[in-house]
């Protein structure tokens, strides 16, 4: 069941999402072949040059913000409004709709990053910029190993990992909020967003209470030394992976209580 | 044992409001009942409840000795009072999703069903009337084999011309096993079809009686039996 579910939750989402990216591949496209006439290069193209930055600028900046506004709808859509009366009488358990509601927003993230950084990445290769990059690998490798005590492969690998805790906290926030706010009777919409706002402000005490603990332990910011930044990233970088690691955690566990105990359909 | 759904001191609060009051019921296998009553009288809670939508407060209710969960789900047809359709979708997406989730469901016999009422499969549920909206939710949820059929509200929508089709589908698709439960207060048009009635009011059962019975010792329609027990 849980892979039909996906199949469904694909199809659903991937109607605006596919055509979505394909129009950012074949700006980024259109891009590279504008880019290799060597016309923007021309000072009486300056304007045509500016107006193609500012609209891919935006494209790429409205693509991220897109996706993430279809998954959130196609959550509240799918679960709390009227479709939520065929959703919820499916002959599926709670953690089936969630996980694989979940596992698409989480995979349509995914593409939409490397998407975006992959479209960057084509625009501005060229032998320059390859070497300036060449350049920077290693200087990033030796920035990873003094911070985290490992690099390459390993470094390379905990980076990743990091951005998909992100991700999937981020998405579990959206969820948890949307999930809180349909309790209410009316305004299930405005709950949600209270209810962001609720988590966000809590979640930012509690992280300045911890950098503050985290930079008292190092010493006086006054006469801060390079040795000491490295400190204060070595010990918030995994504390802040764990803490989004327990938030994702209760999150999900708050949405799936709501979901099959505090279900309020209109 | 003939029992299909079983409610034991079931209730429902909404915060201090009570919808359902320590109901008990019985419902039996292979008979058609209407569940009667005013608005808001507590009959889509205790459907919600049998469908799993809501959990009750107190008290139990099972499905074929089942507590609502995906076992019910899978042997419970639900017909909402609402459209629960995707818009975007056409008719034979649904169709394909139903075949897809529901096992007991059967696709020939929702196209046949389609093409007697005229309505194209390739339409778009966006360009359609409400009224044949909920047609097309009839014919979805009576398409399936379920062993309850829950239907809310299944005539409201639809012109009387159209009732009289949808009451005959309703008939004529389930198998004489199968429960059908139908809640509205569009009493006349239905109750030649009824074998039983449960009458509903504040949350309380007041009546419940095979309709037959119920006729011959009161010598009265359905109506206005009904209209004598909830007069205002």
């Amino acid at each position: 069941m849980l892979g039909k579910l996906f199949q469904a939750e694909w199809k659903a989402t991937s109607r605006w999402l596919l055509p979505l990216h394909l129009i950012l591949l074949v700006v980024t496209v259109m891009g590279k072949i504008l880019l290799s006439t060597g016309l923007l290069e021309n000072e009486a193209f300056v304007a045509l040059a500016i107006l193609s930055m500012t609209f891919y600028t935006i494209l790429i900046i409205a693509t991220s913000i897109i996706t993430f506004v279809i998954i959130v709808v196609r959550f509240y859509k799918s679960l709390f409004s009227d479709e939520g009366y065929l959703t919820f009488t499916l002959p599926v358990t709670t953690n089936q709709l969630l996980i694989s509601k979940i596992g698409v927003a989480f995979i349509w993230c995914l593409i939409n990053t490397v998407s975006v950084i992959l479209s960057v990445f084509i625009l501005v290769f060229n032998e320059k910029t390859m070497d300036s990059i060449a350049e920077l690998i290693p200087n990033l490798n030796n920035g990873l190993d003094k911070v985290l005590g490992f690099s390459g492969f390993g470094g390379v690998l905990f980076i990743i990992f990091y951005i998909f805790v992100c991700i999937l906290s981020a998405i579990l926030m959206f969820t948890v909020s949307i999930c809180i706010g349909q309790l209410m009777s009316k305004h299930k919409v405005l709950g949600a967003i209270l209810a962001y706002v609720g988590i966000y402000m809590i979640i930012q005490t509690i992280s300045t209470v911890g950098m503050v603990a985290i930079g008292s332990i190092t010493s006086n910011m006054s006469q801060i030394s390079n040795a000491e930044v490295l400190k204060v990233y070595q010990i918030t970088i995994p504390v802040s992976l764990v803490f989004s690691i327990i938030l994702s955690g209760i999150y999900y566990f708050i949405s799936k209580y709501i979901m099959k105990n505090k279900l309020n359909l209109d | 044992m003939n029992t299909l759904v079983e409610c034991k001191d079931l209730t429902k609060m909404y915060g201090t409001k009570t919808a359902l009051d320590h109901i008990n019921l019985t419902l039996e296998k292979g008979r058609i009942i209407g569940l009667l009553g005013p608005n808001g009288s507590g009959k889509t809670t205790l459907i919600k409840i049998i469908n799993g939508l809501l959990t009750p407060n107190s008290g139990t209710l099972t499905v074929s000795g089942m507590t609502p969960g995906v076992g019910t789900k899978k042997i419970v047809s639900y017909l909402p009072e609402r459209t629960y359709l995707n818009e975007w979708m056409k008719v034979n997406d649904i169709i394909e999703f139903f075949k897809t989730f529901y096992e007991d469901f059967n696709p020939t016999k929702a196209y046949s069903m389609l093409g007697k009422l005229g309505i194209n499969p390739t339409d778009k549920l966006k360009t359609m009337s409400k009224g044949t909206k909920e047609k097309v939710q009839l014919i979805l949820v009576m398409s399936r084999k379920a062993d309850l059929y829950i239907l809310d509200e299944p005539i409201a929508g639809v012109d009387p011309a159209a009732r009289d089709y949808i009451l005959n589908t309703i008939i004529s698709n389930y198998d004489e096993e199968a429960t059908i439960l139908l809640s509205t207060h569009l009493i006349s048009d239905i109750e030649n079809i009824l074998d039983e009635v449960v009458f509903i009011q504040n949350g309380h059962i007041r009546l419940t009686s095979s309709v037959e019975d119920l006729r011959e010792k009161q010598g009265k329609s359905i109506d206005s039996i009904f209209r004598e027990v909830f007069k205002c």
